[in-house]
């Protein structure tokens, strides 16, 4: 049985209050099956996930009609991403470091 | 190469970086009703400790070396809803055995009181979160 996660919406909170995700390119390591991805994902110009776990990355796709064209998931590991030098405003490391 | 370095990497000068996770210590386990919250106990957090160390040393040194600026950080709690305390040992089995030991008393003591509270209790889990901002050199 999955739980229900921070429902308070705290996490969020505390990442908005932290850094400017508005109209920014963010790429989110670790982000899992996109379910904390999902709520600012309507805010930057351009949102990447990255998760080497390929089961929990399908599960984000199969919500991508709920999401925004400019979000995306990727198959990488924090180690060796495929992004240029420098493209991206905030890094966040989602309970992943 | 290391995550960090990676992160640094691909984030632009000025830009903001988050880490954002939880706190190795341990969490209080509470069955939910109308009339309020009742302890189970503690769920002990500590089987990542090692990694967790591991990252918050990674992030002083890069600190210290001039290439990342703390700019924020903060604590807050953060909750984990069960609809009962079957679903929550299941969850544990399946994608937290090795983030987290729930004692035997602590599951019996839970399990004691979802059942005296019948079906509006609900199983609560307050994780204690961190998060660091940095601002890239």
């Amino acid at each position: 049985m999955k739980p229900q996660r921070d429902p308070e919406g705290a996490e969020l909170v505390h990442f908005l209050s932290a850094c400017t995700v508005t109209r920014a390119k963010v790429l989110e390591i670790g982000c899992g099956n996109g379910v904390f991805t999902r709520q600012y994902a309507g805010l930057p110009a351009l949102l990447v996930g990255i998760d080497p776990n390929a089961a929990e990355l399908r599960e984000a796709r199969q919500q991508q009609p709920d999401l925004p064209p400019k979000a995306h998931f990727t198959r990488a590991i924090a180690e060796a991403q495929p992004f240029s030098q420098g493209v991206f405003d905030v890094v966040l490391f989602a309970s992943s470091f | 190469m290391h995550a960090l370095q990676e992160a640094r990497r691909v984030l632009a000068p000025a830009g903001t970086l988050i880490d954002l996770r939880p706190i190795c210590v341990d969490a209080p386990l509470e069955i939910l009703t109308p009339q309020g919250s009742h302890s189970a106990g503690l769920v002990d957090m500590s089987p990542d400790i090692a990694d967790d160390i591991a990252a918050d040393n990674t992030f002083k040194e890069a600190v210290a070396a001039g290439s990342l600026k703390q700019v924020k950080l903060e604590e807050f709690d953060f909750a984990y809803y069960w609809e009962t305390v079957d679903g929550m040992k299941a969850d544990f089995e399946d994608r937290w055995k090795d983030d987290a030991i729930l004692p035997a008393g602590v599951l019996r003591k839970a399990r004691r009181l979802f059942k005296a509270h019948g079906l509006d209790a609900r199983v609560r889990l307050r994780i204690r979160m961190r998060l660091s901002a940095y601002r890239q050199a």
